[in-house]
């Protein structure tokens, strides 16, 4: 019963409530303030698993950035609390059944394949350094090189349909357009008016 | 946001199958998972709100102009 045993349980256990929480929660907020916490949690259960570098990207660009964007979206728009007799109730026994059909296929993979396997495999992921950041950065930029790139088109790809998908004109500023300035002619500006009476 | 416990998922699964692996691939796919997840969690909250300033409400049961 070492440590990592015990932070192991703990954190887990306190994880699969945050998540039951999550989905069952009437409030919106709420149920946004127990995924964060639940992101904290799996931080800490990958670091375990020997994921430093993910866990701590985990808490600054998941929590940090996705869910922050949450919590304002959520706070923003005028969501109504959801009733308590919600039809969900109904299909329960379906959920249950999925439920077990699911868990019974991953422990059945889990079993047949893992039986024989290195439990201290934490040192084979030994590339370039002892630390898993640089060898992360190794793999991203050599191996995985293309598809790093892509990534990086992929956020500008987000980048520019939130701004354009909430982009509102205010109708009160006053602006230039130049280039309407520069191709006026002289019949657009000048109206020669002949025939007046003194 | 039961999408971003759906990936939460996925990516723990990749890390402890990497980890029991001795593969870093995992950790490598983890980290496009949280790059697109990103992205698409900006895009949906973009059009939810724009939804929300046309329609005053993001009840799901009153987008019904189609219906009949």
């Amino acid at each position: 019963m070492n440590i990592e045993l015990i932070t192991f349980f703990i954190f887990s256990s306190l994880l699969v409530f945050t998540c039951l929480k999550v989905i069952t929660s009437s409030n919106p907020v709420l149920s946004a303030v127990n995924l964060v916490f639940s992101f904290f949690l799996s931080a800490v259960l990958w670091l375990l698993l020997g994921a430093e570098f993910l866990s701590i990207i985990l808490i600054l660009v998941y929590v940090g950035a996705v869910m922050v964007l949450f919590l304002f979206v959520v706070m923003m728009l005028d969501i109504n609390i959801a009733k308590k007799s919600a039809a969900y109730i109904n299909y329960l026994p379906l959920g249950i059944g999925i439920f077990l059909a699911f868990n019974a296929l991953v422990i059945f993979f889990f079993v047949n394949t893992f039986e024989n396997i290195d439990y201290n495999a934490v040192k084979n992921i030994e590339i370039i350094s002892t630390s898993n950041t640089e060898n992360l950065g190794y793999l991203l930029f050599t191996k995985y090189l293309v598809e790093f790139e892509i990534a990086g088109l992929i956020l500008l790809l987000g980048i520019i349909s939130a701004i354009i998908l909430t982009y509102k004109k205010n109708p009160k500023n006053k602006y230039q357009n130049p280039t309407n300035q520069v191709s006026v002619s002289k019949k657009d500006r000048l109206k020669v008016i002949t025939g007046l009476k003194e | 946001m039961s999408l971003e416990l759906m990936f939460l998922s996925v990516n723990f699964n990749l890390i402890t199958l990497g980890n029991y692996l001795g593969d870093l691939t995992g950790q490598v796919f983890v980290f496009f998972v949280l790059t697109v997840v990103a992205a698409e969690s900006a895009i949906g909250l973009a059009l939810l709100i724009v939804l929300f300033r046309n329609k005053k409400t993001i009840d799901v049961d009153d987008l019904s102009e189609l219906k009949g």
